[in-house]
């Protein structure tokens, strides 16, 4: 690996584990499309600040932006609760309109101001590791002196103010009783948001740094629910759609940012699907696993049935003794014989107390006994048969089976 | 005036007009920013329609944004209804997602194609003064379909968009009306795109309706209202582009409709800050003159 691929890729991994460690907090939150405003809205601060400060170092870029993910929130918040409007529509409204003030300035001031529109939008992740300054002997691309001390920034408030805004996450209403402020912590995390849009945007830009941000907490959060395992899953996909965007835009020659940005959406998609934690695969599997039990069940209960017909349990099943044998030849061992009592006694219990207690007629009661006799346990079951003074029969006058004591 | 700014005058009211009808309504069902994640989405169709047309005619570029817009929708209904992500997660990320790979394809065409595909990425930043007559009429028919579809569903539309609860208690199939709703807007952002552009368009099916929504609160005038603040905004920001140097009119459209919508919101008779205040104020005097009962 060249010195130019390996510094492109550190650029990109840079960027993107910095975007996703503030978007875990954000997909946490439910305030994903916060990322969306405000990676648009920083535009006019980032203008206002290169023609006050004349510059475009990084501490400045960073006020301005702060500046304006501020105004941002700050203003959707105020709007929604002053005139009643959505919080949706008024974070619509503010940032389309913060965004149109940004272009309105790049085209009015375009000759004092060194911004390209194109870059903002895109990235030009391809050439950064060809704009290098030496640092300690070493030639190091000059978008990480923005994008190195925006990750430090990132990583060092979120470990100080873990507690609190873990909290918050998970419980605004117990946020506000600890004494943790809330609001201000709001604040200060959509700053930090801003600031790493503004980090990010000579790297990968403005609509793809969006993706950065929420695709790899997406990810993560359907992988586990655990907050460190999110951190952690989240990084790793961060590292990996850098590496794998990389390779791939070089390999087809297409843009690296955006070859970043669908490799994200794959890693949400592939998330979806094999996740442990409730992804469809599991799920079908599952639910799978759970219609074979099912119709097993309704076959040994329809055989203790015919068994029952053919009076075989009258005479050995109430004196604890295993039967054999099944109408049409085939035989039900000890172990069938017990959950098919279990499930017929759950059957008839419910068919009684919903005839009993809830007083509905007899002959609409078969359909719920027969879908809750798969989900009654041995403990609901004894329940049931002490509030119902322990029936023999049913509303139909079968017998309810006696509890297996094995 | 000249024929050419007439030309783009009366284009852009149409989609002022029919975006604000349209973005009415995803307004009410609180999917305001679905016009932004739409306008996005749609880039990865401009390219592939490039390359499967094997040029730039306008209808099969439409369609392709259409098709990729419809795409996203799916992508970002598996996400929100098959898995435990919310809907401001799968939206963001649906938007970002689609967006990069817009830009993959279109760098792709730029690469492979021997040329014409220059101008695909106006879709990006809209050409608001490069509007010609068929455009005009291509978004007056979409303008007239919308208007066909909300006349005929109005009944279902404005049952859902006030009492959804009711409206599923009624039998009506809520999902199949929020479809029609996201097709509506997707249409919208479609003939918007080449106009205005990506932001502009979203802001455009965003800011009209919220600013209506202070003056009614009943849908019919919504609709009214919403779609002459839109041609309202981008009559003021075509005329002003137009009068000055340097000013892109895709941006003073959003600015003339934030005007509108700073209007609206101090002083709409019932539901403006000062008609409000003026409420409390006098609610304030009455209570000290004893004429309220506790």
């Amino acid at each position: 690996m060249n010195e130019i691929h390996l510094w492109t890729v550190v650029v990109a991994a840079t960027c993107s584990l910095a975007c996703a460690w503030v978007g875990v907090w954000l997909v946490l939150q439910r305030v994903s499309m916060i990322g969306d405003a405000i990676s648009h809205s920083v535009l006019p601060g980032l203008v206002v600040s290169f023609l006050m400060f004349g510059t475009r170092a990084p501490w400045p870029m960073f006020l301005g932006a702060a500046v304006a993910g501020l105004a941002t929130t700050y203003l959707t918040r105020s709007i929604a609760s002053a005139t009643g409007a959505k919080e949706d529509s008024s974070m619509g409204v503010v940032f389309t309109v913060l965004f149109a003030l940004g272009v309105l300035l790049i085209t009015r001031y375009a000759r004092q101001i060194d911004l390209d529109p194109g870059c903002v939008l895109y990235g030009l992740l391809e050439f950064v590791a060809l704009d290098t300054r030496p640092i300690l002997g070493v030639e190091v691309p000059r978008a990480l002196e923005t994008l190195a001390p925006a990750l430090a920034l990132t990583g060092v408030l979120l470990v100080l103010f873990r507690k609190e805004v873990l909290v918050m996450a998970f419980d605004p209403g117990l946020a506000r009783t600890l004494g943790f402020r809330p609001t201000a912590i709001y604040y200060g995390l959509m700053a930090l948001v801003a600031v790493v849009t503004v980090a990010s945007f000579e790297a990968v830009g403005s609509i793809l740094v969006i993706a950065m941000l929420i695709g790899p907490a997406v990810a993560a959060n359907l992988w586990t629910r655990n907050w460190r395992t999110m951190f952690a899953i989240a990084s790793l996909v961060a590292v990996g759609s850098s590496v794998a965007g990389y390779a791939l835009a070089v390999a087809t020659n297409t843009s690296v940012a955006g070859m970043m940005a669908v490799a994200v959406g794959v890693a949400c998609g592939l998330a979806a699907i094999f996740s442990p934690a409730g992804g469809v695969l599991q799920r079908a599997v599952r639910l799978r696993a759970s219609r074979a039990t099912i119709a097993a069940e309704d076959l040994l209960a329809n055989a203790y049935r015919d068994l029952e017909r053919s009076g075989v349990t009258s005479l050995l099943g109430d004196r604890g003794l295993v039967a054999r044998g099944w109408s049409d030849g085939a035989h039900l061992t000890s172990e069938g014989l017990i959950t098919a009592r279990r499930l017929v006694s759950g059957h008839r219990l419910v068919e009684t107390f919903l005839v009993k207690d809830v007083g509905r007629s007899p002959d609409e009661v078969h359909e719920s006994a027969h879908r809750a006799e798969h989900l009654l346990d041995a403990v609901q079951r004894a329940e049931l048969l002490r509030e119902l003074d322990s029936p023999v029969e049913d509303p139909h006058g079968s017998p309810i089976p006696k509890e297996p004591s094995a | 005036m000249t024929y050419n700014t007439i030309i783009v005058l009366a284009g852009a009211c149409l989609l002022g007009a029919l975006c604000g009808a349209v973005g009415s309504f995803a307004v009410l069902r609180r999917r305001a920013l679905m016009g932004d994640v739409m306008a996005h989405a749609a880039l990865p169709g401009l390219p592939l329609a490039f390359l499967l047309a094997g040029g730039k005619s306008l209808p099969m570029l439409l369609t392709g944004a259409a098709a990729s817009i419809l795409l996203g929708m799916g992508w970002f209904a598996a996400m929100r209804y098959r898995s435990r992500t919310h809907d401001d997660a799968a939206m963001a990320l649906v938007l970002a997602s689609m967006f990069g790979l817009g830009i993959v394809l279109l760098r792709h065409v730029q690469n492979v194609s021997t040329g014409g595909h220059a101008g695909l990425e106006s879709f990006i930043f809209g050409k608001t003064a490069g509007m010609v007559a068929s455009d005009v009429w291509i978004t007056g028919g979409v303008a007239l379909v919308c208007l066909g579809v909300i006349a005929v569903a109005y009944k279902e539309l404005r049952l859902v968009c006030f009492d959804p609860g009711f409206a599923a208690s009624t039998g009506l199939r809520v999902g199949w009306v929020d479809f029609l709703i996201t097709g509506l807007l997707a249409l919208a952002v479609v003939v918007g795109l080449p106009m205005v552009g990506v932001v502009m368009v979203a802001a455009l099916t965003i800011i009209p309706a919220v600013a209506a929504r202070f003056w009614t609160e009943s849908l019919g005038p919504m609709l009214g209202i919403a779609s002459v603040f839109g041609a309202l905004a981008c009559a003021l920001g075509v005329l002003v582009s137009a009068s000055q140097e340097r000013m892109p009119s895709g941006p003073l459209i959003v600015l003339a409709a934030a005007v509108l919508f700073v209007l609206s919101a101090l002083f709409a008779p019932q539901r403006g800050l000062v008609a409000r205040r003026l409420r409390l104020e006098r609610l304030r005097h009455a209570w000290r003159e004893g004429r309220l009962e506790a």
